[in-house]
């Protein structure tokens, strides 16, 4: 089991509240990621919950146990560090061995572990090398063979891709899904990539300034972002934004006026930002007149940015365009698509 | 943009650097010259220096007059004793202010070295009383603990810079990995901090043997080391040139040794951190 429960969990550093109270839950089994911007409290949230940090307030329970006070390894955790953190007077060995070690695991079950281990991540012709001898790839495997060893009941990963480059990366993002898929151990990953954390979260948990913004499935935060912030952060391009004013049902904005059809459903005279992500805005169709500024072609499909009035869009076209800067086009949003925040209170309206 | 360095100016460096480098080690040069000499020649005018008649009679009456073994055995025990002792308080010391400060640490870290700004005779007299009071005088115990409490400071600053280099996720690893604190300080940061501790000893061993303030006025027979050896030839009955540089040769050799064969050592721990 590893089911991980945030009861107002909190954290200051001196006056500084990095973390005002939250809950969470985590679910057994779950691939949870913790996403924002850096400087949100993500790495934070998982040092406290990694028992490194000590909680300024509230509740931490593993498996309904409180361990707010329980030390980092008795609270059955394993962590792997952005840096990778490899002891380097030690052998890639000693290294996975080291927990197994000092919990007095017995000589011949301890190599029966490493290798267990070593043979998972194919790294069994590096076992006796340093890990100042290994590449970028092979220190991150190795690291990550010595959370595995320890057998433990959650993973934590602390940015564990970001100093790979692209390609290893997305490899080494396929092999650690294919791991959790096979051990099923519940994990918190913290990236502040949006990418990583729409391709391998189950749950997303979406963090600003200490708070959390949003929880939910991928899907969920792409398509019903719970305020601004999220509908910016994740995805790419970023969503584009339209402030505005709501009247008869209809939302205006300059040179801009969309039938929303809900007369009675929305207050007249509300201030809104319009939310659309460049996907939903359809080109050459409908009748909100704009200007082509530049365009991106990226093979498969074209990222387009568009002047509307005062207003700049960026819209994504599925496929290769022949559209000049400077070009007259109209464009369409797909109205089931459209979400509204309100300026008031950053919360999203019904439609 | 690298710098062009021509052949002639490459040239003009080395003899500059070895310039300074005989400028600093021609007093020793000329006490290891003297101590070959007869005392008439060494207090000859004009100086003779290389030829003369080479002598070992210095030598041989330093041997005869004093128990050069014994010095020797004090001198490695007072400076041994005081940087093992030293090195057992500073590792725990640097390694709080190296990965838990607080916000003082740094007050903490420039008071220590402002000890060493007070001049040393200024605490004599207390430091002595407490000597006579606990019966220290004249004992090795206590030039241990004055050397160790002597050279504390510059030990915990150097091992506290060394500390600093070394990434604290790896020792949170530790942590996670479920060492205790002793065993995250025994078998992850100490391996790592080899070089470092290694380079701090071999210069607290110099600074240890080569003190002779607090070693002169603390001993006298039994505790004296090499310091007091070389003192008792500069006598008020004459001055003995040539013995006395025989006896310096004979104090400073162990430690020239040491230092010349654990050069790359110190130097590479000297300058740790320094270049990037």
């Amino acid at each position: 089991m590893g089911r991980i429960t945030l009861d107002k969990v909190s954290k200051r550093f001196g006056d500084v509240e990095v973390i005002p109270p939250l809950d969470l839950t985590i679910e057994d089994g779950e691939f949870t990621v913790f996403v924002g911007p850096s400087g949100c409290g993500k790495s934070t949230l998982l040092r406290l919950i990694a028992g490194l940090e000590d909680t300024s307030g509230g509740q931490i329970r593993i498996d309904k146990q409180d361990a707010t006070h329980v030390p980092p390894a008795k609270r059955g955790l394993a962590m792997v560090f952005q840096s990778y953190a490899l002891y380097p007077t030690m052998s890639v060995r000693e290294n996975i061995a080291f927990g197994l070690k000092i919990r007095g695991m017995p000589k011949d079950e301890i190599q029966q572990e490493v290798e267990r281990v070593a043979d998972l991540l194919q790294i069994s012709a590096l076992l006796d090398k340093k890990p100042a001898r290994l590449s970028g790839g092979q220190q991150q495997r190795v690291a990550m063979g010595r959370a595995l060893a320890r057998r433990p009941k959650i993973y934590l990963f602390d940015e564990p891709l970001s100093n790979l480059d692209a390609k290893l990366r997305a490899d080494a993002r396929e092999d650690l899904l294919e791991l959790h898929r096979r051990v099923g151990t519940t994990t918190i990953y913290v990236t502040h990539d949006q990418v990583e954390a729409m391709t391998m979260g189950d749950l997303i948990v979406i963090l600003k300034d200490g708070e959390i913004q949003q929880v939910g499935s991928p899907m969920e935060v792409y398509q019903q972002p719970a305020n601004k912030f999220v509908g910016s952060f994740i995805g790419s391009p970023a969503m584009n934004f339209i402030d505005g004013i709501i009247k008869n049902g209809e939302f205006i904005a300059p040179g801009i006026n969309i039938d929303l059809n809900a007369k009675d459903r929305i207050v007249d005279g509300l201030e809104v930002s319009l939310g659309i992500r460049p996907e939903d805005i359809a080109i050459n169709h409908g009748n909100i007149e704009a200007i082509v500024i530049v365009t991106e072609p990226l093979g498969s499909e074209t990222i387009i940015h568009v002047q509307m009035g005062e207003t700049s869009l960026v819209t994504k076209h599925p496929s290769m365009t022949t559209l000049q800067t400077g070009e007259k086009i109209t464009l369409q949003f797909k109205s089931d698509k459209i979400v509204l925040f309100d300026k008031a209170t950053d919360y999203p309206v019904n439609i | 943009m690298a710098r062009a360095t021509t052949t002639q100016r490459k040239a003009l460096n080395t003899a500059l650097a070895w310039g300074v480098g005989l400028l600093i080690f021609f007093p020793i040069l000329w006490t290891i010259l003297t101590s070959f000499k007869t005392e008439a020649q060494a207090i000859a005018d004009p100086p003779v220096f290389l030829f003369f008649d080479w002598t070992l009679e210095n030598y041989a009456a330093v041997q005869e007059r004093s128990n050069y073994g014994r010095f020797l055995w004090n001198s490695v025990v007072i400076a041994g004793g005081s940087t093992l002792l030293g090195i057992l308080i500073a590792v725990p010391a640097a390694w709080s202010m190296a990965f838990v400060p607080s916000n003082r640490t740094k007050d903490i870290l420039l008071w220590m070295l402002s000890t060493k700004m007070l001049p040393a005779v200024g605490v004599l007299y207390p430091i002595y009383l407490i000597f006579i009071k606990m019966g220290l005088l004249d004992s090795k115990l206590g030039l241990v603990v004055v050397l160790m409490l002597i050279n504390l400071p510059i030990i915990i600053w150097m091992l506290y810079t060394y500390f600093k280099e070394i990434p604290g996720e790896i020792l949170e690893a530790a942590r996670m990995d479920g060492a205790s604190l002793r065993e995250e300080v025994l078998y992850i940061l100490t391996p790592m901090a080899i070089p470092g501790i290694a380079s701090t000893l071999l210069l607290n061993v110099i600074l240890a043997w080569n003190e002779a303030f607090w070693t002169l006025n603390l001993a006298a027979a039994k505790a004296a080391p090499l310091t007091a050896f070389i003192a008792s030839y500069s006598s008020p009955e004459g001055l003995f040139y040539a013995k006395l540089s025989a006896a310096s040769t004979m104090a400073i050799a162990p430690i020239l040794i040491l230092g010349w064969f654990s050069q790359k050592q110190l130097v590479s721990g000297l300058t740790f951190g320094a270049v990037k």
